[in-house]
C-alpha cells in the first residue's frame, strides 16, 4: 500500500524532469544550435553570399528581416524594400548581395564583405545595370541600412501579432516556433536592435555617412574596444578590394595595415565577426580543401586574383595615347600603377578621416585580441594618406578618400571650381567628366546629399593637374579610362 | 447534503463536457479547408478553387480580395448595383449561382469565394447581335471589367447599409451558411470584413477611381497592385508614369510550346509554371494560402488546350495567298499557323525586341522594375516555387499567334481594335474607340469598336491619347499593297 503514493511520486518527477529535458532541447535546437553555413562551390559566390560568422552577435531572424520593409516601409528612405537602400540583388536570388543566412536556432541574416564591395553600373536610365564584385558599394546606403533596422525595433509595429501576422503570409511557422518567436525571437531582436542603435550614438554627433561611404574604424575604437568618445570623424569612401596581391602600399585611406591578411581581419571584426567564430575560422587558415577551409581565407584567396574592371565604354585611344605623357609628367610620381607610393600628410584634404586610429586605440585592440590567432601584427597610422595606386579607377568615383568630389573631371580643377553639393548613389555613369552622374532628378531620388561644407565632407587639398590647359585634361581623362 | 454535493459536481461534469465538446468543435471548425471541387476539369477551371480565398487565420486573414460568400452575394442588392455583377462582364452560367471565374471553399468555417484563372481568361464572342454567345475558355475576358468590379466590391463592402443586420436578414433559404458562419456574422464578422477591406483598399488606392488611366474592359494593370499587395509598397512614392502599367489579358491555351520563351507583354519570365503562380498572386493567393494541387490542375490542361478555332467562314484561297505575304513580314518574329501543333517557325519567335525599336507605348515596360524582381525573389521562401525566373528586359517579347482572332484588341496596350487597323500606319489607326463589346468584326477581325452601348451594359472608351495607351510603333507590314493585307489577315484566321 506504501508503495503506491512512493511510485507515484517518483513517477511525477520523472515526468516533470523528461519534460523539461525535452523543453529544453527544443529550446536550445530552435534557438541556439548554429548549423554549418551554406556552401558556395565558388570563391566569387562565397565572396557575394557567404557568411563571415556576422550572425551570430549581429545576425536579424530572417523572417523578421523579410517582413520588416512590409510593415514599416515608411521609414525606409524610398519604395520598394531594401532595394530603395541601394542594396543589389543578382537575379533570381532571394537575398542581396552582401547578405549571408546561416540558422542559429533559426535563421538569421548579417552582413558580409560584399555589403560594401559590390558595385553597379549602368550606361543610361534605361541600361540593366552591370554588377562588378569588389568594386566600392557607391550606391549602398551602409549607416541607412543599419538605421533602418535600429528605428524599426523601436516602431511600436515593432511587436509579435503585427510581425508574426505578416509572416503568416509568406510562410508557415510551427506553433512551436510562433510561440518562440512571440516570446524570445522578437522581443529578443528588438532589445537587440535597440542596442545596437544605443552603441551607434557616435553616428548621431557626426555628419551622415550617404550612399557609398562607411567609417569602419569607429565602431570598433568605440564599439568593441570600449574606447572614450573623441571628436575625429572616419567617414570614406568605400574602396576597392581589386589588385590586392600587387599592392605595395599600405591597406585602407591611412595605409594602416601592411598586409591584406590583417586587413582582411580587421575588416571582418569591424564589419561583426564574433570572436569565437574567428577563433574556429582562423585554425582553418591552412586548410586547402574548399568546403573545409577557412571563409575569410576563401575571401582572401578571392581578393589575391581579383582584377580591375576595364572600362564598359568607348575610349578613344588617339586620345588616351596623348594623355599617357601627361599622367606620367602630372601624376606617376605618386600614383604610378607598379610603385610604392608614398604617404603625404601634405595632400591638403580633409585631415579628419586620418586621426581616427589612435595609440590608445592600438593598444586596447592589443589587448582585445591577445593571444588570437587572427590578431593583426599592428596598426601603422600617421595622420596622413596613402596616394594609392590607380587601377580601375573609373569605378572609384566619387573621388578622394572622402568621396568630395564627384568625378575625375572635377578633380582636375581648384577647389572653389568642385561642385559643393552633389548627389551620391546613383549608378548611371558620365563618360563626359568619369565619375557618377550626380546630379538632376533621378540622382536626387536615388542618392543622398553630399554636401562639402561639413567638417569631414570638405573637398580641398590635392591640387594636381588643376592648372593644366583643357585639352591636356581632357586627353587626361582618356588615359585614366584605361587603367 | 450528500445529494445535493453529487448533483452539483454532476452539473458541474456535465458543463465541462459540454464546454470541452465546444471547443473541440470550435477546432475542428477553424481547422476546415474544403474547397467545392469538380471532377471535370473543365468545371475546375471555370468554378474550381486555386486557393485565392482567405485563409490561415479567422482573427487575421491572410490572402483574398474577396467577401465572403454571403456578403458577396447580397453586395449588388444592398447597393442597387445594376444588372448584378453580369454587369462588369461576369458570365453566369445556367443554373449557377456564382459567375464564371469565381470559384467557393469552406476556410475558417466560413463559405468564402475567391477568384480563379477563368475570371481573366475567358471570353465571349458573338456573330452578331441577335446571335447567342459562345463562351470561349483560355480566351482573353477582353469583355471583363475587372478595376471596376473590385471598385464596386470595395466600395459596397465599406457601404453604411452593408451591417450584419441586413446581411442576416439576406441569407438565402438553402444553401445558407454554417451555423458557426451565422455566430460571426452576428459577432464582428462584418466589422473584421471592413477592417480587412479598409487595409486592402488603402494600399490600391493609388490605382483606384482616376488617379491614373482606367484600365477599362479586357485589361489588367498586372504588377502594381502586386507591389501594393504583396510588398506593401507605398505607391503614392513611386513616380506617378510607374503606376500607369494597364495591359490586355492574355490567352492561356497551348502553353506547352510556351515554356522557356519569355512570357508575359514585357517576357519578363520564361517559366510558364512561375508565370501561372504569379498570375494567381493577382487572382488573391498568397504564399501561405495557395492551392498547389489545384492549380497544377488548371496548369496541365492549359498546358495542351488547344486555341479555339475561327468559327466564321475563312476564304481558303485568299489565306493562301496571304500566308505568302505574312512569310515576308510577320513569321520571323511571330511563327505561322503551325504553332498551334507546337511548330515554332521563325528564329526571334519568344524573344524580347527593345522598345525603340518596336515603338510601342512603354508604359508597361516601365511599371515592371528591377527592384520589383528584387522583391519577388522572396516569393514562396523556403519552397520549391520560390521564384527565380523573372528579369527586367528592356522590350516586349514575340508572342506566338495561336487563336489570335480571339485576342483582339491588339499590341500589348489593347490599342488597336483589329487586326486591319494594326496593318495601318499609326495616323490611320482608330485614335478612340469602344472595348468590350462582343459582336465580331469579321471583315476587319477583331471585335465591332463602335457601339457605346448596348442595353444598359456601357463599353469602355479607349483614348489612344491618354498615357498608357498609346497605339504607335509596331509599323511592320503597314506599307503593303491592301490587297496583300486583306489577304494576309484572312491567313491569320487559320491560326
Amino acid at each position: 500500500m506504501n508503495a503506491i503514493p512512493f511510485l507515484r511520486k517518483h513517477w511525477v518527477v520523472a515526468g516533470v524532469v523528461a519534460v523539461g529535458l525535452v523543453a529544453a532541447a527544443v529550446m536550445y535546437d530552435r534557438l541556439a544550435r548554429e548549423r554549418p553555413a551554406p556552401y558556395y562551390e565558388s570563391d566569387q559566390d562565397h565572396f557575394l553570399h557567404g557568411s563571415i560568422g556576422a550572425e551570430t552577435l549581429e545576425g536579424v531572424p530572417y523572417w523578421i528581416w523579410l517582413v520588416l520593409p512590409r510593415i514599416v516601409p515608411d521609414l525606409l528612405p524610398g519604395v520598394g524594400g531594401y532595394p530603395s537602400l541601394g542594396l543589389v540583388t543578382r537575379p533570381g536570388y532571394d537575398l542581396p548581395i552582401g547578405l549571408s543566412r546561416v540558422t542559429v536556432g533559426y535563421p538569421r541574416v548579417a552582413v558580409n564583405c560584399a555589403f560594401c564591395h559590390t558595385a553597379t553600373v549602368r550606361s543610361s536610365p534605361d541600361a540593366l545595370p552591370t554588377i562588378v564584385p569588389g568594386a566600392p558599394a557607391h550606391q549602398t546606403a551602409v549607416q541607412q541600412y543599419r538605421r533602418f533596422l535600429v528605428a524599426a525595433a523601436g516602431d511600436p509595429r515593432f511587436n509579435a501579432t503585427t510581425i508574426l501576422g505578416e509572416i503568416s503570409r509568406n510562410y508557415r511557422l510551427s506553433t512551436v516556433d510562433r510561440l518562440l518567436y512571440r516570446v524570445w525571437v522578437i522581443p529578443r531582436t528588438r532589445q537587440r536592435l535597440l542596442r545596437l542603435g544605443a552603441l551607434g550614438g557616435w553616428m548621431d554627433e557626426r555628419p551622415d555617412w550617404g550612399h557609398g561611404r562607411a567609417d569602419i574604424f569607429s565602431p570598433v575604437k568605440f564599439g568593441r574596444l570600449g574606447q572614450a568618445r573623441d571628436a575625429a570623424i572616419g567617414s570614406a569612401d568605400i574602396m576597392p578590394l581589386w589588385s590586392a596581391a600587387q599592392r605595395k602600399s599600405g591597406f585602407f585611406w591611412d595605409g594602416l595595415h601592411a598586409s591584406l591578411q590583417d586587413a582582411v581581419l580587421t575588416s571582418a571584426l569591424s564589419t561583426g565577426s564574433s570572436r569565437p567564430w574567428l577563433d574556429r575560422d582562423l585554425a582553418r587558415w591552412d586548410r586547402t580543401d574548399a568546403r573545409d577551409m577557412s571563409s575569410l581565407r576563401r575571401i582572401h584567396n578571392y581578393l589575391t586574383t581579383l582584377r580591375p574592371p576595364t572600362y564598359p565604354f568607348p575610349i578613344d585611344r588617339a586620345l588616351a595615347a596623348v594623355g599617357e605623357p601627361v599622367f606620367r609628367a602630372e601624376c606617376a610620381s605618386c600614383h604610378a600603377v607598379d610603385a610604392a607610393a608614398p604617404q603625404s600628410p601634405a595632400v591638403g584634404t580633409d585631415e579628419h578621416r586620418g586621426m581616427v586610429w589612435t595609440a590608445a586605440a592600438s593598444e586596447a585592440y592589443d589587448a582585445f585580441a591577445f593571444g588570437r590567432a587572427w590578431k593583426s601584427s599592428g596598426f601603422a597610422a600617421n595622420g596622413g594618406y596613402v596616394a594609392s595606386s590607380l587601377e580601375g579607377v573609373w569605378l572609384r568615383a566619387p573621388y578622394l578618400h572622402n568621396g568630395s568630389v564627384p568625378t575625375l573631371a572635377d578633380l582636375l580643377e581648384a577647389s572653389p571650381g568642385r561642385p559643393a553639393r552633389f548627389w551620391r548613389g546613383y549608378d548611371v555613369y558620365d563618360q563626359t567628366r568619369v565619375g557618377f552622374v550626380s546630379a538632376g532628378p533621378e540622382a536626387a531620388r536615388i542618392g543622398t546629399l553630399h554636401d562639402t561644407s561639413l567638417p569631414g565632407n570638405l573637398n580641398t587639398g590635392h591640387a594636381y593637374g588643376i592648372e593644366l590647359p583643357a585639352e591636356s585634361k581632357r586627353a587626361l581623362l582618356e588615359y585614366l579610362k584605361t587603367l | 447534503m450528500m445529494r445535493v454535493a453529487g448533483r452539483r459536481r454532476r452539473l458541474l461534469a456535465a458543463a465541462v463536457a459540454v464546454g470541452l465538446g465546444f471547443a473541440l468543435w470550435i477546432v475542428a471548425v477553424l481547422r476546415t479547408d474544403r474547397p467545392v471541387v469538380y471532377d471535370d476539369v473543365v468545371e475546375h477551371f471555370k468554378y474550381g478553387s486555386i486557393g485565392s480565398e482567405p485563409g490561415v487565420s479567422l482573427l487575421r486573414p491572410v490572402g483574398g480580395v474577396l467577401p465572403p460568400l454571403a456578403v458577396f452575394r447580397a453586395l449588388p442588392s444592398i447597393c442597387g448595383l445594376q444588372g448584378g455583377y453580369a454587369s462588369f462582364g461576369f458570365m453566369f452560367e445556367e443554373g449557377r449561382e456564382l459567375p464564371v471565374g469565381v470559384s467557393r471553399r469552406r476556410r475558417q468555417g466560413i463559405d468564402h469565394v475567391g477568384l480563379n484563372c477563368a475570371v481573366c481568361h475567358t471570353g465571349t464572342v458573338r456573330e452578331s447581335p441577335a446571335a447567342p454567345r459562345r463562351i470561349v475558355l483560355g480566351m482573353p475576358a477582353h469583355q471583363l471589367d475587372l478595376q471596376s468590379f473590385v471598385e464596386f466590391v470595395l466600395g459596397c463592402s465599406l457601404d453604411n447599409r452593408v451591417t450584419a443586420d441586413v446581411l442576416r436578414g439576406r441569407l438565402p433559404e438553402t444553401d445558407g451558411p454554417s451555423a458557426f458562419e451565422r455566430l460571426l456574422l452576428r459577432f464582428g464578422l462584418v466589422n473584421r470584413l471592413k477592417l480587412q477591406t479598409l487595409d486592402l483598399r488603402n494600399r490600391i488606392a493609388p490605382l483606384l477611381g482616376d488617379s491614373v488611366p482606367r484600365w477599362g474592359r479586357g485589361r489588367v494593370d498586372t504588377f502594381n497592385p502586386y507591389k501594393a499587395i504583396q510588398f506593401n509598397w507605398p505607391l503614392d512614392r513611386l513616380p506617378r508614369s510607374e503606376l500607369i502599367g494597364a495591359s490586355d489579358f492574355p490567352s492561356l491555351w497551348n502553353q506547352q510550346p510556351r515554356e522557356g520563351m519569355q512570357l508575359h507583354w514585357d517576357g519578363d519570365n520564361d517559366s510558364v509554371d512561375e508565370r501561372n503562380l504569379s498570375a494567381g498572386l493577382g487572382a488573391g493567393i498568397t504564399p501561405a494560402t495557395v492551392d498547389h494541387p489545384g492549380l497544377r490542375r488548371v496548369r496541365d490542361w492549359i498546358w495542351t488546350l488547344p486555341p479555339p478555332p475561327y468559327p466564321f467562314d475563312i476564304d481558303r484561297g485568299l489565306a493562301a495567298r496571304g500566308a505568302a505575304v505574312y512569310a515576308q513580314v510577320c513569321l520571323e518574329c511571330h511563327g505561322d499557323h503551325r504553332f498551334r501543333e507546337g511548330v515554332k517557325a521563325g528564329s526571334r519567335i519568344g524573344q524580347v525586341v527593345p522598345v525603340s525599336d518596336v515603338g510601342t507605348d512603354r508604359y508597361r515596360l516601365d511599371s515592371y522594375t528591377a527592384v520589383f524582381a528584387a522583391n519577388q525573389y522572396a516569393l514562396f521562401p523556403e519552397s520549391p516555387y520560390r521564384f527565380r525566373r523573372f528579369r527586367k528586359t528592356n522590350g516586349y517579347a514575340n508572342h506566338p499567334l495561336d487563336g489570335i482572332w480571339a485576342r483582339a484588341p491588339y499590341l500589348h496596350n489593347g490599342s488597336v481594335p483589329t487586326l486591319r487597323d494594326l496593318l495601318e500606319p499609326v495616323e490611320r489607326r482608330p485614335a478612340a474607340f469602344y472595348r468590350g463589346y462582343d459582336v465580331y468584326d469579321q471583315a476587319r477581325v477583331g471585335f465591332v469598336s463602335t457601339v457605346a452601348e448596348e442595353v444598359g451594359r456601357r463599353f469602355f472608351q479607349y483614348d489612344t491619347a491618354v498615357p498608357g495607351n498609346g497605339n504607335a510603333g509596331h509599323l511592320y507590314g503597314t506599307t503593303l499593297p491592301d490587297d496583300d493585307k486583306r489577304a494576309m489577315v484572312e491567313y491569320m484566321k487559320t491560326f
